[in-house]
């Protein structure tokens, strides 16, 4: 369960959430919405621990594990995983090296044996048809030269491979066509258990048609000013954000 | 020689000059051993005023020179190439030296006997045949002038025209022992035309003992070869290393060397290399991976004297802890050497606030119909990419150390041969303390 009190977060110097509360309860499906500039995506940077955000009051623990006093990896370790909006390219680290040092580096940390070479070989080969991932694909650099859908299929396949507790989703459907659309989210939902929750961040309904949530929130500036349930998106999607006005506008 | 009064000579060149004094008095190279050394003794050390020394303060850099060293015992020997493989597992002829002295019973020529001729240089230098000064005047440069005067072996080779080296062929220069000295050594490889083949060259010592490497290489390589070179440098962690490289290219040759620097206290490796014919192109790369109070530095002189010439160079330094990096690059355009294709790329990636990296690209352009790009950087690792790494649960120096992989490895790989990049990788992961790679 991850519990949100509070939250207060800038960014230099400059407020950028204030004052979340959420509570994401185990195997839920929470859809954060909102217009630009809302703090939607810097919710998904503080969860995940990146370094520039400065937390400036409130409390966010998972499993009543306190995260804001965890590094990055550390959060990793204890079960949030963060898709990222725009999957960074690493040239010169292989996708296989990558993947199996991300996921021994998790077992490790929970004192958990390494896997064996054909053990990961056998996960990764099943788990990426499944998202029909191309062994080419995993042949190359980390996201060097993949296409929007191929980067956000992979962020798809590393939270399948990693098996965490808190999936916090930022904008996976931007830049995504249907089908690479149905394809991710079909990944998601093989995904969805009663120990695993979801924050799902996303500017258009469209993607809520697929991974169907639970409970629906809209972000206006660094405040969530409105809950409620799947039809709540629907909503939205027909009046726009325009009662819920943006910082950025 | 006539002393300069003005000049107060420094404890290394007092050393030199007493250890030049000791060298055994009826050897027949004794007169250009002489000259050379007067030479030296001219200018004596490199310093920060001699402009192609600016980052590199040899008068500063070396405090003391050990005695021209004596050949190791066997046991030595053996252990040292033991410990210096380089390359690994990589299948090739090995022509090995230990202390600056040939060690037959260490090297391995097999496969390599119709295409290459082998003579070690001591030979020639007791019989007065060896020739030391055609590449350079030694007052050219204080590398060579101290080569020329304490050289004692080297390999002679010579590959056969149009021959194909079956495996790639390494000399291999190892100190071995606890008494720090002096190793001397001149290899002169003359490569025939069309020859198609890799050469590689390994340092490498033990940490803690303060010996020295003065290593000349004088390359001639004829019409239409294709060499592809590389050079590992793994000294041990006190010594000096001091490398020039001399190629000179016939016309339409591919050159490609690569230089992989990590170990030494204080190392330059330079390159002087001519295009003496038309349409030949080289393709020179680096990587370099500085650590503690490591100075490490790599200068090129790229000379274009001929038309129709293309040189690319790109070259990418790791520097961590106290180290100082410099990269010099100097492209030289002479006046006939119209269409020369150049461009020079230097990447350095700085891991802590005191390290250092100097970038010198140096243009002289004489001929109106060129194209000469350089570019040079100086950087940190990636914040972006971090964060990712590290999101995905991966410890934040093991990230780092996956980055300085990746960033040198995009240099490494370009010498395009798996085999030796597979082994080159394996060494750059060693440096930078990680596990060895099992996909």
């Amino acid at each position: 369960m991850l519990e949100i009190k509070d939250l207060h977060v800038e960014v230099g110097g400059k407020k950028i959430l204030n004052g979340i509360d959420l509570v994401v309860n185990d195997g839920e499906v929470h859809a954060i919405m909102g217009p630009n500039g809302s703090g939607k995506s810097t919710l998904s940077y503080v969860l995940s621990g990146k370094e520039e955000y400065e937390v400036t009051g409130g409390e966010v623990t998972l499993n009543g594990v306190d995260l804001l006093e965890m590094n990055p990896d550390q959060r990793a370790v204890a079960g949030v995983f963060l898709a990222f909006q725009y999957p960074v390219e690493i040239p010169g680290v292989g996708t296989m090296t990558f993947l199996r040092t991300a996921l021994n580096a998790q077992r490790k940390a929970r004192g958990e044996a390494e896997l064996t070479t054909p053990a990961f070989m056998k996960l990764v080969k099943d788990t990426s048809a499944r998202l029909q991932i191309t062994q080419d694909m995993m042949k190359r650099p980390l996201n060097v030269g993949f296409s929007g859908g191929e980067k956000k299929r992979n962020e798809i396949l590393q939270m399948a491979l990693l098996e965490p507790a808190l999936c916090v989703m930022d904008e996976t459907d931007s830049g995504l066509d249907i089908d690479a659309l149905r394809i991710v989210s079909d990944g998601v939902n093989a995904l969805r258990s009663p120990k695993r929750s979801f924050i799902v961040i996303t500017h258009y309904q469209r993607l809520l048609n697929y991974i169907v949530p639970d409970y629906v929130h809209v972000m206006s500036k660094g405040r969530i000013v409105r809950s409620g349930g799947k039809e709540l998106a629907l909503e939205l999607e027909e009046r726009g954000y325009a009662d819920y006005a943006s910082e950025a506008a | 020689m006539t002393e300069q009064p003005t000049r107060i000579r420094t404890k290394a060149e007092e050393a030199l000059a007493s250890h030049f004094a000791s060298l055994g008095g009826d050897d027949p190279m004794r007169d250009i051993r002489a000259t050379a050394f007067d030479a030296f003794m001219e200018n004596g050390l490199p310093h920060r005023r001699v402009e192609a020394w600016k980052y590199t303060d040899l008068r500063a850099l070396m405090q003391d020179v050990p005695a021209p060293s004596a050949p190791a015992s066997h046991a030595d020997a053996g252990a040292a190439l033991q410990a210096g493989d380089a390359f690994g597992a990589l299948d090739r002829a090995r022509i090995v030296f230990v202390n600056g002295h040939f060690v037959p019973s260490l090297s391995d020529m097999a496969g390599l006997a119709d295409a290459v001729d082998f003579a070690s240089l001591g030979r020639f230098l007791a019989d007065g045949g060896a020739i030391l000064d055609r590449s350079l005047e030694p007052a050219e440069a204080p590398i060579f002038a101290l080569n020329s005067a304490f050289v004692r072996d080297g390999a002679v080779l010579k590959i056969r025209d149009h021959a194909k080296l079956s495996r790639p062929l390494e000399i291999v220069n190892l100190f071995a022992g606890k008494t720090p000295g002096l190793q001397t050594l001149r290899h002169q490889v003359s490569i025939g035309a069309g020859v198609r083949g890799t050469i590689l060259q390994s340092f490498g010592g033990p940490d803690g003992v303060a010996y020295q490497t003065n290593v000349v290489t004088e390359v001639q390589i004829g019409a239409g070869a294709d060499i592809r070179w590389v050079s590992v440098q793994e000294e041990g962690d006190q010594a000096i290393h001091l490398s020039l490289i001399l190629p000179r290219l016939a016309e339409n040759v591919r050159f490609e060397p690569f230089l992989f620097a990590a170990g030494a206290l204080v190392a330059r490796s330079e390159i002087r290399l001519a295009f003496e014919g038309e349409g030949s192109h080289v393709g020179l790369a680096g990587a370099t991976i500085g650590r503690r109070k490591q100075h490490l530095d790599t200068t090129l002189v790229v000379n274009h004297s001929a038309p129709r010439c293309g040189g690319q160079e790109y070259f990418k330094s790791a520097m961590d802890g106290q180290s100082q990096g410099v990269f010099q690059g100097k492209i030289i355009v002479e006046p006939g050497a119209q269409k020369t294709d150049s461009k020079m790329m230097s990447r350095a990636l700085l891991l802590s606030t005191e390290a250092e990296f100097a970038n010198k690209p140096e243009l002289e352009i004489f001929a109106d119909d060129v194209v000469c790009g350089h570019g040079a950087t100086c950087g940190r690792i990636d914040d972006q990419m971090l964060f990712f790494l590290r999101s995905r649960g991966i410890p934040k120096p093991e990230a780092e150390r996956m980055l300085v992989m990746a960033f040198l490895a995009e240099a490494i790989e370009m010498i395009g041969d798996e085999a030796i990049v597979a082994a080159l990788e394996e060494r750059t992961r060693r440096w930078l303390g990680m596990e060895a790679e099992t996909l």
